[in-house]
């Protein structure tokens, strides 16, 4: 763990207080790759003739790039791949037509004016709601690298000083001549390839974390600040709802895709086509969500969707680019914009369909303060680095012959030109899996704490808030809760990440601890009495709710840091009477570690029967803390001293096993195969048992967790699990959970 | 010397030639480098490059831009000098491994005709061939673990069935030798032989045994080198027309062991078009076929079996090859264009139309501009003017960039009217993409280039440079990628594993096919201040491997014309399949039960390990 440290970090707003937005926006900003292209009457006429020929070997010309929107949708219109499809379609006449429509709703209109006047409308928005919006330095220096660009903390003039009009000017002149010096200069960072950069410009896809409606926007205004190509972004369909605002979006890089077109392979090809032809030519950066929609629960969604990711990679794979460059990003926000609706999507109300009238609303928001954005950049993942590496894996673990009559076509053999959607040969199917749950796993590991995690973690230590004492908690608390969580427990956190940063007062600041929590959350705490924050509950039912479930979110997102080493503390102390064995505790936690497969996010996804490596690690760990008492004959029990500590640790783990619980409790409510219409029955039954002030139920209404609870049973071998789990977890937690808690 | 060759009862017009390499080769030839004893690049008394000799065009030349280009371009220093050791260190020439009986038995039986030798210099020169690898041990007095005990020179073909007989009754290894120009290893000694190894050199099986103008081909004896048969079949007004860059030094039965291409494959095809009928002795006696029509369907074809079989089935004795008569004209031509992308796309056409040139080649920027480096003597002045208004037309009025414009060569023969036609029609397809003739000179002079860039890397290497090239083949829509990916694996690689001064990195489309093209690369890299104790031939194996790693996950071959030897077995299987892998071992154990010919080329050695592995345990 480390302590936010604001040195690593750009702040982008308190440069901005300091200049004039309208400036920034008319900034000069200038493509690092591209030149402005001094086309002579000739080369014009050069670069037409090129156009024209249509040949399979050159089908656009390094001249013509980076192309304008209307020239890409006419490559994948004319694209072979799109031929193909609409002749196996058999519907040539029609196919073109509709082929014609689809792009033409999918793409996007990038320019640079309609990100300026982005640029100037967020940045006055920004400046508003946030107190800063900090960035990693080094993952800039990182993307400059990339671009072969001199990083920004050697160069003064990129974007360190305020903005005023010398600046600007000054700007302008230096992005004129950098091209020309970069060259020579510094030799360390110039690249062989500097002088010959068009040989291969760098192949980025951006992968940031999905909570907010502004992560649509952050990362174009972010590469806007700082002078590098505006990524395209892959936005879903519903907020073509969104009118003037969807078009603007479109103009700043934003297409748009149906949620799921598996079936419909016109659709798909049209889709995969557009989506390579950004990555072929290089001539634009890509970003996508991998999560594949906004996470309401502030958790990871898992399992990650990798439709758009594995278009991607094919082009990788059929060497169509040497290289593919993912940069995972992780967007913190201390307050999202809109937990409100998050936690009541989950409470299963409705989100309202996005429409004009709905932002209107949202233009409220703009009177609030959202407190600090944190975005980090982590380090480049090289595909082709990972995936060496993963094939010389590959090759150590199994020496048995492959199959002579089952074998997969090698790239090598496969067409290039086709679209096909399950070309992946199983290694590759393995890889794309392997490194999509890395890139979450990347995601998560730079996950920023507020101090909202912490009261969250403190406030629903007990599954139960009836009364008033369950419902606030001193500052104080706080302090001592945010220590056994964070500074104690340091050491075993960092095995699984040891990038996570507090955001903490210095000097446990009570005062503007409290300040903070009350300014930023006023819509959750109040202040009663002296020192004691109280949650603001109405008595409605579904309001209350609503407020316990923000709560549950903000503490979700430090829980994947915690998952692994309190399972081992769970199994302790729900069997707290009797010493445990060594065997009987790894069991229950490869037990947790699979129950939970797609609540947490993990080191690395858990297989079937493989030995967690890190368990030995845990168990020492807690056994050095004086957590854990081992006994001679290789059983450990728990602590006593340390019960409080132990709870508080264990409190979210044992809620959410518990939740899982209550929803396999329900009897066979249904023998529907759809699992998004599963999960509606399942959430409407629960939904009509709530109790509010149950964190229990509340969790178990959760749609998210319905959904993650389910998958884990699995689908098909579905009945014989649930019996399992069920007996199970009734095993572990009913028949002495009684007896626990009236010992607390 | 009375031969006593199966061919001499058909012989009609035997050729005396006058073979060009002598029996000892290293008389003539360097027995730590590239060619001819006198032909060498070198720095003269004005600190230029010149080329030393009276061989080429270029002897006696002085190159004033290469050196700049090679000090300018690689970080090369006249300080970092190099040289190769003298001669070859008698203490790393390991004591032969010599079998008394089979000795005895040889010197009784053919030792009046056969001529042998267990000379230390012919058993070095016998057991390398040129991949850098070699040169560098060779250069640095290196030690080879293992090389041929012994040198035989048959003369004919049952010279070599008696040689071969010997060798199965005493359990001889024998490992064939041609020209001795390998690049695949495959002329190292398995380390693990314990038998006496000798090396069957074929040099002096060099005749033409008889030419047949009514059928237009021509039996020859397998020893013969590329310029030896080219000179006697002109004498007689024929030509092959198999011309590999090697051709000065390689053999026929080295071409054919290996399934070589010649350059000009366009007008009379690769090797296995050239061959109408092999002979080739294996450790259970002779194997043909028996009949010399054109094309027979009689099951898998046996001349495939023997071609590309790399020396580890037998020896090839003597070849039937198709001859033409030599064209009546002969024309050289270039082609400059804006971008290597559009130079493939034009290839692409010229294939699709089927209307290639005897030899269209096309160079990517970075070899255009070496090409300019090694241009020879400064012009005058109204000649440099000439070239400057060139240059401004191309940049400036076409819009060429200097720094991604390339250029094909061509060569066109047939009668002077194809010639000219063809020439039109080429240069009318390059008009399409952007191409602009740029003269006969320009083609004549990479043309004549192609002999010498093997002599380049012998000053390179005094400089502390190392270089090699290798190639594939692959099909048209992968060209463009390939190349690309290829040339940046090969510096992001160099970069990896600590080299400080950038690679030359660059390639060439060498020959086009109906569905796909053979493509070259070229790897320079200066291994100066590489990272500490960094081995520089180590880096360079790891660099050659994640580039051909990179060709075959492009879909490039595992080999166009070079061959699998030793250095590619590992890749093996995945080229031909598990299956493929047991074919070949079965015709092996078939033909070969004792592995006579047991230079260990292109069968992986992975299963036999392990079953030594095994029975070790």
């Amino acid at each position: 763990m480390s302590v936010f440290n604001s040195l690593e970090y750009d702040d982008l707003i308190s440069r901005h207080r300091q200049s004039s937005d309208i400036l920034w926006a008319l900034k000069y900003w200038h493509h690092p790759l591209f030149d402005i292209k001094e086309q002579s009457i000739k080369s014009t006429k050069l670069i037409n003739k090129n156009t024209q020929i249509s040949s399979i070997i050159t089908p656009v010309h390094y001249k013509t790039l980076p192309r304008n929107s209307e020239q890409i949708k006419s490559d994948v219109l004319n694209s072979l791949a799109l031929k193909y499809t609409i002749e196996t379609l058999d519907n040539e006449a029609n196919g073109y037509e509709q082929a014609k429509a689809i792009i033409h709703e999918m793409s996007h209109r990038l320019n640079i004016r309609s990100a300026r006047f982005l640029a100037f409308v967020f940045s006055k928005i920004f400046n508003q709601v946030y107190e800063n919006i900090y960035i990693n330095r080094r993952g800039m220096d990182n993307i400059y690298q990339l671009y072969s660009l001199t990083p920004i903390n050697t160069s003064p003039t990129i974007p360190s000083s305020p903005i005023t009009i010398s600046s600007t000017l000054f700007a302008i002149l230096n992005t004129f001549s950098r091209s020309s010096s970069s060259i020579n200069s510094d030799t360390n960072l110039s690249s062989p390839l500097t002088t010959k950069h068009y040989l291969t410009s760098p192949r980025i896809i951006y992968l940031p974390t999905h909570r907010s409606y502004m992560d649509f926007i952050i990362l174009t205004y972010v590469c806007f600040e700082y002078n590098i190509p505006m990524p395209c972004i892959a936005a879903a369909q519903d907020f073509l709802g969104l009118g003037l605002l969807a078009n603007l979006l479109r103009n700043c890089g934003a297409f748009f895709i149906r949620r799921s077109f598996r079936s419909d392979q016109l659709y798909w090809t049209i889709f995969d086509e557009y989506v390579k032809t950004h990555l072929v030519h290089g001539d634009y950066p890509l970003e996508f969500f991998i999560e594949g929609a906004r996470s309401r629960t502030l958790k990871t969604l898992l399992p990650v969707r990798q439709g758009m990711l594995k278009s991607c990679l094919e082009c990788y794979f059929r060497r169509q680019i040497d290289n593919l460059i993912l940069i995972p990003i992780t967007i913190n926000y201390e307050k999202v914009l809109e937990d409100n609706l998050h936690a009541n999507e989950l409470l299963g109300i409705p989100k309202p369909k996005e429409s004009k009238s709905g932002l209107l609303k949202a233009t409220q928001i703009l009177k609030k303060s959202f407190g600090t954005m944190n975005i980090h950049f982590s380090d480049p993942i090289y595909v082709h680095d990972a995936y060496e590496s993963f094939k010389k894996q590959e090759e150590n673990k199994s020496n048995n012959h492959s199959d002579t009559f089952n074998r997969s076509v090698p790239r090598s053999l496969q067409p290039r030109f086709i679209c096909q959607q399950d070309a992946f040969t199983v290694s590759e199917q393995k890889f794309s899996d392997e490194i999509s749950y890395r890139v979450v796993n990347e995601q998560q590991r730079r996950t920023v704490i507020y101090p909202i995690t912490i009261a969250a973690y403190s406030l629903l230590k007990s599954p139960i808030v009836t009364t008033s004492k369950d419902r606030s908690i001193l500052i104080e608390q706080l302090v001592i809760d945010k220590n056994i969580l964070f500074t104690e427990n340091t050491n075993i956190l960092e095995h699984f990440s040891s990038q996570y940063q507090i955001s903490w007062p210095v000097e446990n600041d009570k005062i503007i601890l409290k300040d903070r929590l009350l300014a930023i959350y006023s819509d959750v705490f109040e202040m009663t009495r002296n020192n004691f924050l109280t949650l603001k509950m109405s008595g409605d039912r579904l309001a209350d709710a609503s407020i316990l479930m923000k709560l549950i979110m903000y503490r979700n997102t430090c829980l994947h840091i915690f998952a692994k080493p309190a399972y081992i503390l769970l199994a302790c102390q729900v069997n707290s009477q009797f010493p445990i064995s060594y065997e009987q505790l790894k069991t229950y936690y490869h037990f947790f570690v699979h129950l939970f497969a797609y609540e947490f996010v993990y080191d690395q996804f858990p297989m079937d029967n493989t030995n967690d490596i890190y368990f030995d690690r845990y168990l020492s760990y807690w056994i050095t803390m004086n957590y854990l008492i081992p006994s001679d004959n290789s059983t450990y029990q728990i602590n006593s001293n340390f019960l409080q500590q132990i709870s508080l640790i264990t409190s979210p783990f044992e809620q959410y096993a518990r939740a899982y619980l209550l929803i396999y409790e329900q009897e066979n409510l249904s023998s529907e195969k759809n699992l998004s219409i599963l999960i509606k029955i399942y959430q409407k039954a629960l939904l009509t048992k709530l109790d509010p002030n149950n964190i229990i139920s509340i969790l178990a209404s959760s749609s998210n967790v319905i959904s993650n609870a389910l998958r884990t049973l699995n689908f098909t071998t579905k009945s014989k699990i649930l019996s399992e789990l069920r007996h199970m977890l009734t095993k572990i937690f009913q028949p002495k959970s009684t007896h626990l808690r009236a010992k607390l | 010397m009375a031969t006593e060759g199966k061919g001499d009862t058909a012989t009609t017009a035997t050729t005396t030639t006058s073979p060009t390499i002598p029996l000892h080769r290293q008389e003539l030839l360097k027995w730590q480098g590239w060619g001819y004893r006198d032909s060498r690049f070198f720095i003269n008394s004005n600190g230029l490059i010149e080329f030393s000799g009276s061989r080429y065009l270029l002897s006696g030349h002085v190159l004033p831009r290469l050196k700049d280009w090679m000090f300018s371009k690689l970080n090369a220093s006249i300080d970092n000098y190099s040289p190769s050791v003298q001669e070859p260190n008698p203490d790393y020439i390991q004591e032969p491994i010599l079998n008394n009986s089979f000795i005895t038995d040889f010197q009784s039986t053919l030792g009046s005709t056969v001529q042998y030798s267990a000379d230390m210099n012919d058993r070095l020169f016998h057991g390398h061939g040129h991949t850098l690898e070699e040169i560098w041990k060779l250069r640095n007095g290196g030690k080879f673990e293992r090389l041929p005990d012994w040198v035989v020179w048959p003369r004919s073909h049952s010279d070599v069935e008696k040689i071969v007989r010997l060798a199965v009754k005493h359990n001889i290894c024998l490992i064939p030798f041609g020209g001795g120009t390998s690049v695949t290893w495959a002329l190292l000694c398995p380390t693990n032989e314990k038998r006496m190894i000798v090396s069957v050199d074929t040099s002096q099986m060099n005749k033409i045994l008889y030419l047949d103008e009514k059928n237009l081909t021509a039996r020859i004896q397998s020893g013969i080198i590329g310029q030896d048969l080219e000179r006697e079949l002109a004498k007689k007004g024929y030509c092959t027309g198999h011309e590999p860059d090697s051709m000065e030094f390689s053999s026929l039965g080295g071409w054919v062991a290996t399934r070589a291409s010649g350059m000009k494959k366009n007008v009379y095809g690769n090797i296995e078009d050239l061959v109408v009928h092999v002979t080739m002795v294996t450790a259970k006696g002779t194997i043909e076929k028996s009949c010399l029509g054109p094309r027979q369907s009689i099951g898998p074809d046996i001349n495939h079996v023997i071609m590309g079989s790399e020396g580890t089935l037998g020896i090839v004795t003597e070849v039937t090859m198709k001859i033409r008569p030599l064209p009546a004209s002969k024309k050289y031509g270039s082609i400059v264009f804006p971008d290597f992308e559009s130079g493939v796309a034009c290839l692409r056409e010229v294939a699709r139309l089927r209307s290639a040139p005897a030899s269209i080649r096309l160079l990517d920027n970075e070899q255009f501009l070496f090409g300019q480096a090694l241009s020879t003597d400064n012009k005058g002045m109204l000649h440099s003017l000439v070239d400057n208004m060139k240059k401004l037309y191309i940049t400036k009025i076409k819009g060429f960039d200097i720094n991604r414009m390339c250029a094909a060569t061509l060569l066109f023969e047939g009668t002077t009217n194809e010639v000219n036609q063809r020439e039109k029609f080429v240069y009318d397809i390059a008009q399409k993409y952007n191409g602009m003739p740029a003269g006969e000179e320009n083609g004549l002079k990479g043309y004549t280039l192609t002999f010498m860039i093997a002599y380049l890397r012998d000053i390179g290497l005094d400089y502390r440079i190392v270089a090699e090239s290798f190639e594939t083949s692959v099909p048209w829509d992968r060209v463009i990628d390939l190349c690309r990916n290829v040339k940046k694996r090969i510096i992001t690689e160099c970069e990896k594993q600590g080299v400080k001064h950038p690679p030359f990195s660059s390639c060439r489309v060498t020959q086009t096919y109906d569905a796909g093209a053979c493509v070259y690369f070229y790897f320079v890299m200066n291994y100066n201040d590489i990272r500490q104790g960094g081995d520089p031939v180590h880096i360079y194996e790891l660099v050659e491997e994640a580039a051909r790693d990179e060709v075959l996950a492009n879909g490039g071959s595992l080999s166009h014309h070079h061959g699998v030897g030793k250095i590619r077995t590992k890749w093996i299987k995945q080229a031909v399949s598990d299956l493929g892998v047991g074919t070949m071992k079965s015709i092996k154990e078939y033909l070969d039960p004792d592995n006579i010919f047991g230079s260990k080329n292109l069968i992986p050695e992975s299963d036999e390990v392990n079953e030594h592995l095994k029975a070790k345990l």
